[in-house]
């Protein structure tokens, strides 16, 4: 055989594999944005709830492909290698957040935790709506921690719903929402 | 392939002093059939015997081990003990008393001619007088001994031979590398399936054992030694585990194991009490190493004293010097949850003092709230280790690229609740209710319970337990009450204190609790069962 550089090729292998790792996150912001758990041992996770029920979660296999000639490999000089990092993570962001929108959805329609409106009007009402409905949490600093899925077109129509009137109502909402924290935070401790 | 494990095995036994390859030996004497009936710890009733056995012709054999060349002025020195070694009767418990059938010298060296000529004249003394003659067995005889043992593993692993002897070369002042050596050992023993079979692997796992642990016992690094063998007896226990072994099969290359981790424990006492400081190398390259070199030096002598105590000896002095050096060496460095099992073998062994007891519910509470902070980031999880707190390369990664938040999960919260409650401090769980019970308390759950003792475990799953809003004192109480682990048995609980620093990924609280419970006075076990 000829001359190669295996050890190095490891090396330059693993940090492949975490570089399409940060490009997938980089491409799917909302799961980037989600409090995520390692699994270091084993391929299984099973949440605990206070009354002994217990939820299996199901691990879903991503994966993706990337194609290129050998011919083109050889004259590239190492130049694809960006462009596998750049494909593998946006194909992989796509197959992630698909199945991650999926997941969402069926929950979402479960719960009624999903809004749309025809006229500005109906959207308005739907998304305060929706609002009042959810279980919000907020952080130390009293900053309230939801999470919003809206698609790009209907990112456009809430920012025409902007205005002081409606600001008013989202903060009424919010305030609420943070007095039925405070109640149920206040709950939180421990009794005999 | 023969003679490079010849070099190898060579090269090993000429850099070994007399207690480094004195297991190997006793281990190679039991895959060659022999029943070992003693092991010195080298202490005052040796009467030049490091070894006794029984062959399998019942014949009793005493060995004396010796280091490098014999010649005429180290032979005046030691000549006395050679010939108590086949004059004086063996008393050991459970054999009459007697004198041996065969002496035997044993030396990584060679016998210089006038010495060979005044054994000749002892051993003739012997005859007369119904003594066993004095036999050496010199470094050639010797290199061929273990090269029969070594050959049997060596040829089958050909692709971890690279790994062994690269374990064999490190650098002895650094850590071992613990996840290779699990798959080193894991090769050696390979999968017989006969009981007889598995009673010679054992036998090869024992001396590629001393052999991975060579560097560091040159540089006279306890911790990496221990960590071997604490590697080495897991393995042991796993396989019996897993395939229900006959104890008579597992229990004499435990013993080896048991023996060299109690020595290296005890040489790590004896160092650090006599030391005044934990730097190592250039104190300005050192200031950034220290705060985590002191938490896994105190969790290791933690571990050697709470080993100790399982084992029945008095540990009341060893515990005051260690709150002694603890209060010397304050504060710590941490490196996330990893750091749980250092500082529970810390607590638990300064309790046998009045003022170490409470230091130890001080240190327990106090880790508590910094492993549930409020805010972020929260702390890493357990499989992040000291090494990789100090790696300048995995720093560097680690904050070139923001990773997307972790949930708020804590390894490690269960098991000091445990312990808080365990000791009635309700007013500091109420404390901190507010915060830790906002977390989810993980906990690897394995599929067989012996599974713990792998490095990874493939067949596992994690389990995420939701805590109330408002939790239940006495629920509390009752969850501590039951973190008891069977993973080992009675007698190899002694190896549990060890075991929890040398993988420090395990975490649960039934492990910890465990310790908690075999480190308690006999009162204390009594209302926790109650």
């Amino acid at each position: 055989m000829l001359l190669d550089w295996p050890a190095e090729k490891q090396e330059l292998q693993e940090h492949l594999k975490r570089a399409i790792r940060w490009q997938m996150l980089a491409s799917a912001p909302v799961v980037a944005r989600i409090p995520h758990v390692t699994l270091q041992e084993g391929r299984k996770l099973v949440f605990v709830y206070p009354d002994g029920s217990r939820k299996e979660v199901e691990l879903t296999a991503h994966e993706a492909s990337w194609e290129v000639e050998r011919d083109e490999l050889i004259r590239g000089g190492g130049k694809h290698l960006l462009q596998a990092v750049e494909s593998l993570g946006g194909a992989m962001a796509k197959d992630v957040e698909t199945a991650f929108f999926r997941t969402l959805r069926e929950a979402s329609e479960k719960t009624g935790a999903m809004f749309r409106g025809e006229t500005a009007q109906d959207l308005a009402a739907a998304s305060l709506r929706a609002l009042k409905s959810m279980d919000i949490e907020f952080d130390e600093d009293g900053r309230p921690e939801v999470l919003m899925v809206v698609s790009p077109e209907m990112i456009k129509r809430l920012a025409e719903l902007e205005n002081p009137k409606m600001r008013k109502r989202v903060d009424s909402v919010l305030e609420k929402k943070r007095d039925e924290w405070l109640r149920r935070e206040s709950r939180r401790r421990l009794a005999d | 392939m023969s003679g490079f494990v010849e070099r190898v095995v060579e090269d090993w036994l000429t850099n070994s002093d007399e207690r480094s390859y004195q297991l190997p030996f006793a281990s190679y004497l039991t895959k060659s059939g022999h029943k070992v009936k003693y092991v010195s710890s080298h202490g005052a009733l040796e009467h030049g015997k490091d070894i006794i056995s029984i062959s399998p012709q019942r014949e009793m054999h005493a060995y004396q081990l010796k280091a490098g060349n014999i010649n005429l002025a180290s032979w005046r020195e030691m000549a006395g003990e050679v010939r108590e070694a086949a004059t004086v009767p063996v008393e050991i418990p459970g054999i009459a008393r007697r004198a041996v059938d065969r002496a035997f010298l044993v030396l990584t060296g060679r016998v210089a001619d006038p010495v060979r000529n005044q054994i000749t004249l002892i051993n003739d003394d012997h005859i007369s007088r119904g003594y066993a003659p004095i036999e050496t067995v010199e470094l050639p005889e010797l290199v061929g001994k273990f090269t029969a043992v070594f050959e049997s593993f060596f040829p089958a692993t050909i692709a971890p031979l690279h790994d062994l002897v690269r374990l064999y070369l490190q650098n002895g002042r650094g850590p071992q590398s613990k996840s290779t050596l699990f798959t080193v050992l894991e090769n050696v023993v390979g999968s017989p399936s006969r009981p007889s079979a598995m009673a010679r692997a054992l036998s090869n796992l024992v001396v590629a054992a001393e052999f991975a642990a060579a560097p560091y016992r040159g540089s006279r690094n306890s911790i990496s030694v221990i960590d071997t063998w604490v590697i080495a007896a897991c393995h042991i226990l796993r396989l019996a585990r897993r395939l229900s072994l006959h104890p008579r099969y597992w229990k004499q290359p435990l013993g080896f194991c048991q023996q060299a981790i109690g020595s290296a424990g005890t040489d790590l006492l004896d160092e650090c009490f006599s030391r005044d400081h934990f730097l190592e190398g250039d104190p300005l390259l050192d200031a950034a190493f220290l705060p985590h070199r002191k938490s896994i030096v105190l969790g290791y002598m933690g571990a050697a004293v709470n080993s100790r105590f399982i084992q029945g000896k008095e540990v009341r002095e060893h515990s005051a010097r260690l709150l002694d050096v603890l209060h010397r060496e304050r504060p710590l460095g941490g490196w996330g949850e990893g750091t749980w099992n250092y500082y529970l073998n810390l607590a638990l062994a300064l309790r046998h003092t009045p003022d170490g007891d409470t230091t130890a519910e001080a240190m327990v509470a106090s880790w508590l709230a910094d492993t549930c902070p409020r805010r972020p980031p929260w702390p890493k999880d357990p499989y992040w280790t000291a090494d990789d707190e100090v790696s300048l390369s995995r720093q560097r990664e680690q904050s070139t690229r923001e990773e997307p938040e972790r949930s708020r999960i804590s390894y490690t919260a269960a098991a000091a609740t445990g312990f808080l409650a365990r000791r009635m401090l309700r007013n500091t769980l109420k404390w901190a209710w507010s915060a830790f019970s906002r977390y989810l308390l993980a906990q690897v759950v394995p599929a067989e319970p012996w599974r713990e003792l792998d490095w990874t475990i493939e067949e596992t799953c994690l389990e995420l337990q939701v805590l109330p809003i408002t939790g239940s004192w006495s629920k509390l109480r009752e969850q501590a009450a039951a973190q008891r682990s069977a993973l080992f048995g009675e007698e190899e609980s002694w190896l549990l204190p060890y075991f929890l620093c040398v993988y420090p990924h395990r975490t649960t609280p039934a492990l910890s609790g465990e310790l908690d419970f075999l480190t308690s006075s006999p009162s204390f076990r009594k209302e926790w069962s109650n």
